[in-house]
């Protein structure tokens, strides 16, 4: 495996509604990246995403899955998100260490509430986007509906780079307006002939050309004055514009694939290679303390751990991304979070469960390691003498809680460790020991979120639990002013008990006057106050207690009269 | 005083009180601190009692996010969950609803939401403020809470 610098590197997360077909699409990305030599199927369990026993069972995606493919030059990162709201934590690392989201729309379906959730993540993170049409096999698959589609709901800055020779069963050819050719794809898929646009696509093809190249050209004024003098772009200023266009998100290619036939695949990956930003095109990222840290292959060594799993037979898999410097293997570094020192003895390029042993990773490329001693997910770690510490994935608030309990209670303690390692996995799953009700809550993005922890919990850890309506945390107060005196006395046998208490209660607000004169029925009570204690209520609200000595208790007109 | 961490109507924590404690007795011999701590204990619930007592309990702003045509579904689940609208707008082609919603009445939402608008909606919650229940729940809690006592003795 060569090793590539920061400019060739790309990273690029698949996400769009469940079934949209992402694993699939990663399987012939895999496969067209010379990665692997035969394709597994979702349907078969065999795929490189999907590899954890739970998403053998359920048949969906639950955690994200890393791999890479080279084309031209260049290593293209790829993340294989879940689809789920469910599961949408994973899409938002994803999301977060890459800088552009290939969005997968399924071709018979068009524009649904995945692809719009989804769509929703990626601009509140504020990243590139592409539209990936899959299924253009399919014979429900009606191309120009869907692109329309596509620009009424996400505006004008979708525009196709491609469009369909012979949509539905047959599919193997498009028109790509971005190299101006045709492309011919065998039967089985695989790699495409290029070829000059028949002439009855010629129109369209301009049309769809010039709309393309107006808006490449927009992103930059010197472009703009060259297409508004001749009309045209070259390839190359072309690509360059749709590439700025992507930075600030006023382009959102559209390019087609059949997944499953492996049609679209390799060309796909081309225009990826050349259109995509690349890590030096977008912001830089901030430490914690706001500086910004550009990608700089010169720059110190600093590494961010964003995700820590465990494989069968492996152990902790730590994935990381290069933020600046080149990360050597055996590197000596110090765990920022955590005060730790920890050696990087084997760093490897990862493709779902195969690991690569590389010399050398550069900044803005990812890879992992096995088996570190100290480093948990979120963690920064760095070469001596630089203070990075990085922290900018926010995650979604939870919106789902049960309470958790082992159904043999001499494994509660067990349960615990085992929350505690699950939430390092995910942050979005939040455990937390409440006192006040007396549960453990466990709170996620949704009822299959919690469920595929139980699946989890009960087959990898072998601890059956149940889940209970978490109690609520009610609180209560007073609206007004009572007064009540108690003795208490147990005087028989041994040494004996005595204490009588008079208080009067009321209710508390911030900034009230002092404590003065209370009335109760015909008594009048003055006070007078000796100390004072404020108690803020760790549960929020005060309490208030006052040491006092009645002055004069007075009585009314009505009982002197008595 | 630990009377507050289990409040005397519903067991729950008890806040924004103030008390004045303005005479006691003691016996030569017999007074202890354990003596007064008890003393003071009763006193302060008998008081709390008498003091017109309300449970308070916790409610989420919530802002939810959903294609036009099941507002009126989305609405009428509102008004089961005693939710308070608070505000609506249009965003992106989709309708924003913000409303106001006890804790209490979210159990599962994530859950009946997608099945209101087949999945097409989304959600985010954040918790707000503590508010008076009204007088039917409050005397519904009342009475779990003395049920669940006697279980216990
Ligand atoms: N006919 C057809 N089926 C596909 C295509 N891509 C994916 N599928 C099928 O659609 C289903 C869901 O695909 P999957 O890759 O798991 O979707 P994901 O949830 O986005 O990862 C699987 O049964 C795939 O075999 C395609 O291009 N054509
Ligand atoms: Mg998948």
């Amino acid at each position: 495996m060569k090793v590539y610098k920061t400019n060739e590197i790309k990273n690029i997360s698949l996400v769009g509604g469940k079934g949209a077909g992402k694993t699939t699409l990663t399987e012939s990305i895999l496969l067209e990246g010379g990665t692997i030599s035969r394709r597994g199927t979702v349907d078969g369990g065999n795929t490189v995403s999907d590899n954890s026993p739970v998403e053998k069972e359920y048949g969906y995606s639950v955690s994200s899955c890393v791999f890479y493919a080279e084309k031209d030059g260049k290593k293209l990162n790829f993340f294989d998100c879940p689809g789920s709201d469910d599961f949408v934590g994973n899409a938002v690392t994803a999301l977060n260490v890459t800088d552009t989201a290939a969005l997968v729309v399924d071709g018979r379906n068009g524009v649904e509430v995945g692809t719009q959730n989804n769509f929703r993540t990626v601009e509140r993170i504020g990243k590139p986007l592409m539209f990936v049409i899959n299924r253009l096999e399919d014979e429900k698959c009606d191309f120009d509906n869907v692109y329309n589609q596509l620009r009424e709901t996400f505006g004008n800055k979708v525009v196709a780079l491609q469009f369909p020779v012979n949509a539905g069963p047959g599919f193997n050819s498009v028109v790509d307006v971005l190299a101006m050719k045709q492309y011919t794809w065998p039967k089985d898929g695989g790699k495409a002939t290029a070829s000059d646009i028949d002439g009855a696509h010629a129109d369209k093809a301009e049309e769809y050309r010039m709309a393309l190249l107006e808006m490449a050209a927009e992103n930059d004024e010197e472009l703009m004055m060259k297409f508004l003098d001749e009309m045209t772009l070259t390839d190359e200023e072309a690509m360059k514009g749709i590439r700025m266009g992507m930075v600030d998100r006023s382009i959102f290619p559209v390019v087609l694939v059949s997944a499953e036939k492996n049609i679209g695949t390799d060309r796909m990956l081309e225009i990826m290679s050349a259109i995509v930003p690349d890590v030096t095109d977008m912001p830089a990222p901030k430490t914690t303390n706001g500086d910004e840290v550009p990608a700089d292959e010169n720059g110190p060594v600093s590494v961010y751990f964003f995700k820590t799993s465990v494989e069968t037979h492996i152990g902790e898999v730590s994935y990381f991304k290069v933020m600046s410097g080149v990360l050597k293997a055996g590197a000596d570094l110090t765990n920022m979070n955590r005060g730790s020192k920890e050696r990087l003895a084997q760093i490897n390029v990862v493709c779902g469960q195969n690991k690569t042993p590389i010399d050398e990773i550069h900044a803005g490329d990812i890879g992992a390691a096995v088996k570190l001693k100290d480093v948990r997910c979120g963690n920064t770690l760095n070469e001596k003498g630089c203070e990075y510490i990085f922290d900018f994935i926010e995650y979604p608030a939870p919106k789902f809680q049960r309470a958790i309990r082992a159904l043999n209670e001499s494994e509660t303690e067990k349960l615990g460790a085992v929350l505690n390692r699950m939430h390092e996995e995910d942050p979005t799953l939040l455990i937390e020991q409440s006192k006040e009700l007396r549960q453990t809550i466990v709170s996620g993005q949704g009822e299959f979120h919690l469920r595929t922890l139980k699946w989890n919990i009960e087959n990898n850890d072998k601890i059956q639990i149940e889940y209970q309506e978490p109690r609520i945390p009610y609180r209560e107060t007073i609206t007004k002013a009572a007064r009540a005196e108690y003795r208490h006395k147990k005087q028989s046998g041994g040494s004996g008990q005595f204490g009588e208490v008079h208080l009067i209660v009321e209710p508390y607000r911030e900034g009230m006057p002092e404590p003065d004169t209370y009335k109760f029925g015909n008594q009048e009570y003055k006070m007078n106050i000796k100390d004072k204690q404020e108690i803020p209520m760790e549960w929020g609200g005060m309490l208030v207690v006052y040491n006092c000595i009645v002055l004069r208790v007075s009585w009314t007109a009505w009982s002197r009269a008595r | 005083m630990d009377r507050m961490e289990q409040g005397p109507l519903t067991g729950s924590y008890a806040r924004d009180v103030r008390v004045c404690i303005y005479d006691g007795k003691m016996h030569p011999v017999d007074s202890n601190e354990i003596s007064f701590r008890l003393a003071a204990r009763n006193a302060f619930s008998t008081a709390f009692r008498d003091a017109n007592p309300k449970v308070l309990e916790p409610v989420y702003d919530v802002e939810i996010l959903l294609p036009a045509d099941c507002m009126g579904g989305v609405q009428s689940d509102l008004q089961g969950r005693r939710g308070i609208m608070m505000d609506m707008s249009s965003a992106n082609g989709l309708e924003r609803v913000k409303a106001r919603i006890p804790l209490k009445e979210m159990s599962s939402y994530s859950t009946s939401l997608s099945s209101i608008s087949g999945g097409r909606a989304s959600f985010s919650m954040k918790f707000s403020s503590y508010e008076l229940v009204p007088a039917d729940v409050q005397a519904q809690l009342l009475k779990e809470y003395e049920e669940s006592k006697q279980d216990e003795d």
